[in-house]
C-alpha cells in the first residue's frame, strides 16, 4: 500500500506471506511422511490354562529338543546350531506332519538360548511346542 | 451493453490458515512415548513379529530377577494376581514379556507358569530384531504347555 508522506509517495513495509502456505504444506507433508509408529517385536506364544489336561502324544510324534546349561542345542540325538535345528525341524515336520516339539530346558540355560531355539523353530514354521524344565545337576 | 464475466477461480486464501492449523495440530498432539519400565537387554531374534500394544501389559524381568508389571515393581505372586485380575476385567488382552537375555530359564519359567489362569494367555516374548529379521505375516501363535 502506498501513502503520501510530506509530498512523497512512500511504500508501507509489509511481510511477504505468499510462500508461508508452501512452507507449511511442505512441513506438514514431511511430518506425515516421516512419522512411524513402532510396535514391539517378539515371539508370540499362548500359555495354556493351568487346569488344562495333559495331552497324550504318541512317542512317534514327539520331537525332543534339549537345551543345555550353556544354551547348546541337541535335537535328534545330535548337537545342532540354530540353523541346523530349523532344518531338522522342517525335515521332522515333513516326515511327521502331526509332530509335537518338546523343548526340555536346563534351568541354568540363559533365556537368550531359549529364545534362539524358539526363533529357529518359528523359522521352520513349527506350530506345536511344549516346554519343560529339567532339574539341574 | 455486454456484461463482463468474472474469471473462474478457486478461493485459496484460507489454505495457508488451514495448513498452519493442521501443522500446529500435529506438532502439538504428537508425543514420543518413552519405553515404560526398566531397560533390559533383550535377546535377539530373526523371526520376531510386531504386535499392537493395544490391550497389552508389559512385564519386565531384569537380570537380577526384579519384576516390574506396568511400571510397578511386584513379586511373582503379585504379578500373577494382577494378571488374573486384568484378564477377568478384560483390560489385559496380551502380555509383553521383556526378559533379560542373561536370566537363567529356571527363573523365567516358574514366573510364566504362574501366570496361566483359567483362560489361555497370549504372550509376546519381546526380542531385539536382529539385522536379518524379517516379518512373518500370518504366522500363527504357538501353543506352549508350561
Amino acid at each position: 500500500m502506498h501513502r503520501l508522506h510530506r509530498g512523497r509517495l512512500e511504500r508501507e513495509p509489509r511481510i511477504q506471506l505468499a510462500t508461508t502456505s508452501d512452507i507449511a504444506f511442505l512441513l506438514l507433508i514431511f511430518f506425515i511422511a516421516t512419522a512411524i509408529f513402532v510396535s514391539p517385536a517378539g515371539l508370540p506364544l499362548v500359555l495354556a490354562p493351568a487346569g488344562a489336561s495333559a495331552r497324550r502324544v504318541v512317542e512317534r510324534d514327539l520331537a525332543t529338543v534339549r537345551l543345555g546349561a550353556a544354551g547348546e542345542i541337541t535335537a535328534g540325538g545330535e548337537r545342532r546350531t540354530p540353523e541346523a535345528l530349523a532344518a531338522w525341524a522342517q525335515t521332522v515336520q515333513t516326515e511327521r506332519p502331526g509332530a509335537v516339539f518338546s523343548v526340555e530346558v536346563d534351568g541354568r540355560c540363559p533365556y537368550e538360548g531359549v529364545v534362539r531355539a524358539l526363533d529357529a523353530l518359528r523359522g521352520a514354521a513349527v506350530e506345536r511346542i511344549g516346554f519343560s524344565l529339567v532339574e539341574e545337576g | 451493453m455486454r456484461r463482463r464475466r468474472a474469471a473462474a477461480a478457486i478461493p485459496s486464501a484460507a489454505m495457508a490458515d488451514l495448513a498452519m492449523l493442521l501443522l500446529i495440530f500435529f506438532l502439538t498432539t504428537t508425543y514420543f512415548q518413552a519405553e515404560a519400565g526398566p531397560v533390559v537387554a533383550l535377546p535377539p531374534a530373526a523371526h520376531g513379529e510386531e504386535q499392537s500394544e493395544e490391550g497389552s501389559w508389559a512385564l519386565h524381568l531384569e537380570a537380577d530377577g526384579t519384576l516390574t508389571l506396568q511400571g510397578r515393581r511386584a513379586t511373582a505372586g503379585e504379578v500373577a494376581a494382577r494378571v488374573r485380575e486384568g484378564r477377568e476385567s478384560g483390560q489385559l488382552v496380551r502380555l509383553f514379556v521383556h526378559a533379560d537375555r542373561a536370566l537363567p530359564f529356571g527363573t523365567v519359567y516358574p514366573i510364566l507358569g504362574g501366570l496361566a489362569g483359567e483362560e489361555p494367555l497370549p504372550v509376546l516374548l519381546v526380542v531385539e530384531p536382529s539385522p536379518e529379521a524379517r516379518s512373518a505375516p500370518g504366522a500363527e501363535a504357538k501353543e506352549v504347555e508350561p
